[in-house]
C-alpha cells in the first residue's frame, strides 16, 4: 500500500481536468442561481424550502458525478489499457483499486465542496432577502447533511467499483449500480411499511423475509439522507449520525475489499 | 552506470516451460504460448521475433504478470513475476502506448518515478535528463492528448526508463516510428546494452533484430522455435554469389553461355548470381569484362530467410 498517492493524485487530476466536470458545475450554477425565483414560487417556508431545493440540487449533481467519473475512471483504464502501463510499475492490484477509490473519494469530497458551497449561497441570499421570520438555516444541520452525502456518494462510488472489477461493459456496471442506487434508496422505508402493515393488507411471510434479507445485503442509503432535518431544523440523534457514519465506512470499506480481491484474479490481456 | 560495476551476473528473465491456454469463451482451448523456456542473461539484448499472433505480447504480459501462465513459472531478476516489488527494477514499453492523456510527460514520469519508489529529486534529475534524451523537453507541460504517435511513443520511452531499470521489456518498440524515431529508438537500446541492462523486446521488423540482438528467439503459433545468438545464426557459409557488372545483360550473356547463373538488371548495371561452385568459372568468363566488376557479395542466408524457414516449419510440425 506505499502507491497510493500517486495513483489517487493522477486520478483526482483526471476526474478534475474532465470536461465533464465543468459542463456539470456550470449547469449546478445555474441550478443554484434559479433557487430564489423557484422558493418563491411556494406561498410559505420560503427559507426551508431554498435549503432543501439547495440540497437535492448537491445530491442529484453529486449523484451524477460520481456515476459517470466511477464508471468512466476505471472503465476508460481497462478498455483503453492503460491500466497495463500502471500495473506494469510497482504497484499491486489492491494499490491501484485502493488508490483509485481514494482519487475517486478526493474529486467527490472536493465537488461537494464547492456544491456545497453555492447551496449555502443560495441559501443564504433567500434567507437575507426574504420577510420569512420563520425561516432559519440550521446550519450544524445543514452541514451534517453535506457529510453524509459525501458519505453516501463515497458509498455508492465503491458499489461502482465492485461491479467495476468484474463486469464484461461500462453500461453493465452502471446499469448495476443505477438499480442498487434505486434499492437502496427505498429498501429502509419497504421494510418498515412491511412490518407496521397496513390494514386490510395481508403480507407474505416469505416476502417480507426477502425485503428484509435486502435491507442487510444492499447499502441502506436513505441512513445517509439528512436533508428534511436540516430543511426543517429537526433535531438529528447523535447516535443516528455515529451509527451511519460507521455503517458508510464499513460498507466501503467490504466493496473495495472484495473490488480488490476480484481485481487480483482477473488478467488483463 | 557501467556493465563492469555491477554485481555478479545472473539470468534477468527466464520462462520455465511456460503455457499459456486461453480458456473465456471466445479463445477457448487456444494455447497462446506452448512450454516455453528461456533465459535471458544479464546485460543481453534478446530479440523476440514471431508474426502477429504468435504469442510475444502473451508471453511478455506473463512476464509482467497482467496475465498468468497455465504451467510453468517466469522469473525476473530471479524473483517470481507476481512479486510486485520487482518491478520497481523493471521497464516497460507497450505496443501502441495509451497513457493517461490528460497528464503532462512531466507529471506521467512523476507518476513512473513514485510508483517505481524514486524521491522527488532523482525523479526530477530522471525526468530532465530522459525528456532531453527523447527530445520532449520543450512540450515537457504540455498535454499528452496533443502528442503525435511517435511523441507518445518517445514518452512512452521515457516512462519506462525513468527508474533506470536493470530489465527493459519493449513490446514492438519501433512500431508507429518515423525513421528519426527509429534511430532514437534504435540508440536507446545500444545505450541500454552499453549500461548494462537487460533488453528484452519483440518484434517483427527483421532489421531492427539484426542490428540490435545478442541473441535471437523465434516464436510461432506459441512455441519456440529457434534460440541462438545472432552471430550463429548469421554466421553461415555462403550459398552463392552476387556480382554485379557495368555492362548490359546480353554482353554478360554472352560471356556466360552454358554457365549457370540468373541476371538481373537495374540502372545500367547488370546483376549475377551463381551458386559458390561455379564463381571461379563465371569470373574466368567475364574475362574482359571483369574490368566493369562493380562488386562481388557473398550471398548468405539473412535473418528474414530464417524466420521464413521457421514458420514453414512450424506450419508443417505444429497443429
Amino acid at each position: 500500500m506505499t502507491h497510493l498517492w500517486p495513483i489517487a493524485k493522477i486520478t483526482f487530476l483526471e476526474g478534475l481536468r474532465s470536461r465533464v466536470f465543468f459542463g456539470l458545475f456550470i449547469v449546478a450554477l445555474l441550478l443554484f442561481s434559479s433557487t430564489y425565483t423557484l422558493s418563491y414560487l411556494f406561498p410559505r417556508d420560503v427559507v426551508k424550502v431554498a435549503v432543501d431545493l439547495g440540497l437535492g440540487i448537491t445530491s442529484l449533481i453529486g449523484l451524477i458525478l460520481t456515476l459517470f467519473l466511477g464508471t468512466q475512471l476505471l472503465a476508460k483504464d481497462l478498455e483503453q489499457r492503460t491500466i497495463h502501463m500502471v500495473l506494469a510499475k510497482a504497484v499491486s492490484r489492491s494499490d491501484y483499486i485502493v488508490g483509485k477509490f481514494a482519487g475517486l473519494a478526493m474529486i467527490i469530497v472536493c465537488s461537494m465542496v464547492v456544491l456545497g458551497g453555492f447551496a449555502s449561497v443560495a441559501s443564504w441570499t433567500v434567507d437575507r432577502l426574504t420577510a420569512d421570520q420563520y425561516g432559519v438555516i440550521h446550519w450544524p444541520i445543514f452541514l451534517l447533511a453535506l457529510l453524509m452525502m459525501t458519505l453516501m456518494l463515497m458509498l455508492l462510488a465503491s458499489v461502482i467499483f465492485f461491479f467495476s472489477s468484474f463486469a464484461s461493459s461500462t453500461f453493465l456496471a452502471l446499469g448495476l449500480t443505477l438499480v442498487i442506487y434505486l434499492i437502496g434508496q427505498s429498501v429502509e422505508e419497504l421494510k418498515h411499511f412491511l412490518e407496521t402493515g397496513a390494514e386490510g393488507v395481508v403480507i407474505s411471510p416469505v416476502f417480507l423475509k426477502i425485503v428484509t434479507g435486502a435491507y442487510y445485503i444492499f447499502p441502506n442509503l436513505a441512513a445517509f439522507n439528512f436533508k428534511a432535518q436540516a430543511a426543517h431544523g429537526l433535531a438529528v440523534p447523535l447516535a443516528d449520525v455515529v451509527w451511519s457514519f460507521l455503517y458508510g465506512v464499513f460498507y466501503i470499506g467490504v466493496m473495495i475489499t472484495s473490488s480488490a480481491w476480484i481485481f487480483r484474479r482477473r488478467e488483463f490481456s | 552506470m557501467c556493465y563492469a560495476n555491477r554485481g555478479p551476473l545472473v539470468d534477468s528473465i527466464i520462462f520455465d516451460n511456460v503455457t499459456k491456454t486461453y480458456s473465456s469463451q471466445s479463445t477457448a482451448g487456444r494455447v497462446a504460448v506452448d512450454h516455453v523456456s528461456l533465459s535471458i542473461p544479464q546485460g543481453e539484448i534478446f530479440g523476440f521475433l514471431g508474426p502477429n499472433g504468435a504469442g510475444k505480447s502473451t508471453a511478455i504480459k506473463i512476464l509482467l504478470n497482467l496475465i498468468f501462465p497455465t504451467a510453468g513459472h517466469a522469473l525476473l531478476l530471479g524473483k517470481p513475476v507476481a512479486d510486485t516489488a520487482v518491478r520497481s527494477r523493471v521497464g516497460y514499453l507497450p505496443e501502441s502506448p495509451n497513457f493517461y492523456d490528460h497528464l503532462t510527460p512531466e507529471e506521467l514520469l512523476w507518476f513512473g518515478g513514485k510508483t517505481s519508489g524514486l524521491g522527488a529529486s532523482r525523479i526530477k534529475e530522471r525526468t530532465d535528463s530522459l525528456l532531453g534524451l527523447v527530445d520532449l523537453g520543450r512540450v515537457r507541460r504540455q498535454r499528452l492528448r496533443t502528442f503525435s504517435k511517435g511523441m507518445i511513443q518517445r514518452a512512452g520511452v521515457a516512462l519506462a526508463l525513468v527508474n533506470d531499470p536493470d530489465v527493459v521489456i519493449l513490446d514492438e518498440p519501433m512500431s508507429g516510428l518515423d525513421p528519426l524515431g527509429r534511430r532514437l529508438m534504435a540508440d536507446i537500446i545500444r545505450r541500454l546494452k552499453h549500461d548494462g541492462k537487460t533488453v528484452f523486446f519483440s518484434s517483427h521488423i527483421l532489421h531492427d533484430v539484426e542490428d540490435l540482438c545478442d541473441r535471437v528467439g523465434i516464436i510461432v503459433k506459441g512455441r519456440l522455435m529457434r534460440v541462438a545468438g545472432l552471430a550463429d545464426v548469421l554466421s553461415v557459409p555462403a550459398t552463392g554469389w552476387c556480382l554485379i557488372v557495368r555492362a548490359t545483360p546480353e554482353t554478360v550473356q554472352s560471356h556466360l553461355i552454358g554457365v549457370a547463373a540468373a541476371y538481373t538488371t537495374r540502372g545500367g548495371l547488370t546483376e549475377i548470381k551463381t551458386v559458390e561452385k561455379d564463381l571461379a568459372r563465371v569470373l574466368d568468363r567475364l574475362g574482359a569484362l571483369k574490368e566493369d566488376l562493380v562488386s562481388a557479395i557473398p550471398v548468405r542466408p539473412t535473418l528474414e530467410d530464417i524466420f521464413l524457414q521457421e514458420i514453414e516449419r512450424a506450419d508443417g510440425e505444429l497443429p
